[in-house]
């Protein structure tokens, strides 16, 4: 199974990779997130072009 | 690292074509006695897009883009694009089915295939109609050839897949995009 990493600059999200080796994610904590079980949007974290949020439309009931 | 080496075929004047593929990892080792190597870059593909068909409930979601994949001194493949979701198309009538999409494999740089849904209308929430989510782009495929230096280390990154956009209220998820590869070339 593929380990899949988001790579952080600036707090945001500027590239997703597979499988990098242990010793470059020990040594860059704060570069990579993993993500294999998928992205939980992290607060502070802008996901960018790589994990877009869902569009929301709002409707209104009509009450009668 | 994940590097798979081809059965090199044999060529007149004693030099021998090695082509090597590289799947994960991040540095690669120049073999000796090499000065040159062509390298192909394949991006990630993009994810496909998501569906659903209902306004209240839960939107769908797009398929993130594929990762760039690089190796120093290469030209970098940019991953393919998400492919857009798709939510509450107006229309007629209609039978209701969900197919999800369909992820791609790894290290093809192909893009996920979007999901798909059909909906009869119900109430004033939910909307009939047919909701395709886009596929997601594949990577880019670029090559080049490198000056090196051998027994020196040269740093890569494969572009993971795009992923797969989420499905909203009775919608289909999109598939994920394939990750990436570099393909490696050299005589000796």
């Amino acid at each position: 199974m593929e380990r899949l990493y988001a790579v952080i600059e600036n707090n945001k999200v500027v590239n997703v990779v597979v499988n990098m080796e242990k010793e470059v994610i020990a040594a860059n904590p704060n570069k990579y997130i993993e993500y294999t079980n998928g992205w939980t949007y992290p607060e502070g974290i802008d996901g960018g072009k790589f994990f877009p949020l869902p569009i929301v439309e709002e409707t209104q009931e009509d009450p009668a | 690292m994940g590097i798979s080496t081809l059965n090199p075929a044999a060529v007149a004047g004693g030099k021998i074509l090695k082509k090597v593929t590289l799947t994960s990892g991040t540095s690669y080792t120049v073999p000796a006695g090499v000065t040159d190597i062509n390298v192909t870059l394949v991006g990630g593909g993009g994810g496909g897009g998501g569906t659903t068909s209902r306004s209240v409930g839960g939107a769908s979601s797009a398929g993130g883009a594929g990762g760039t994949t690089t190796f120093t001194g290469a030209t970098s493949a940019t991953g393919g694009d998400g492919g857009a979701n798709c939510n509450w198309n107006d229309g007629v009538n209609a039978g209701y089915g969900q197919r999800s999409g369909v992820s791609q494999l790894a290290n093809t740089g192909l893009g996920g295939i979007g999901g798909w849904n059909i909906q009869g209308a119900g109430g004033s929430t939910q909307n009939g109609g047919t909701n395709f989510g886009s596929n997601g782009g594949n990577g880019q495929i670029i090559s080049s050839t490198l000056t090196v230096t051998a027994g020196s280390s040269i740093g890569y990154s494969i572009g993971s897949g795009g992923s797969a956009g989420s499905a909203g209220a009775y919608g289909a998820s999109g598939g994920a995009g394939g990750s990436g590869k570099i393909e490696i070339e050299y005589w000796v």
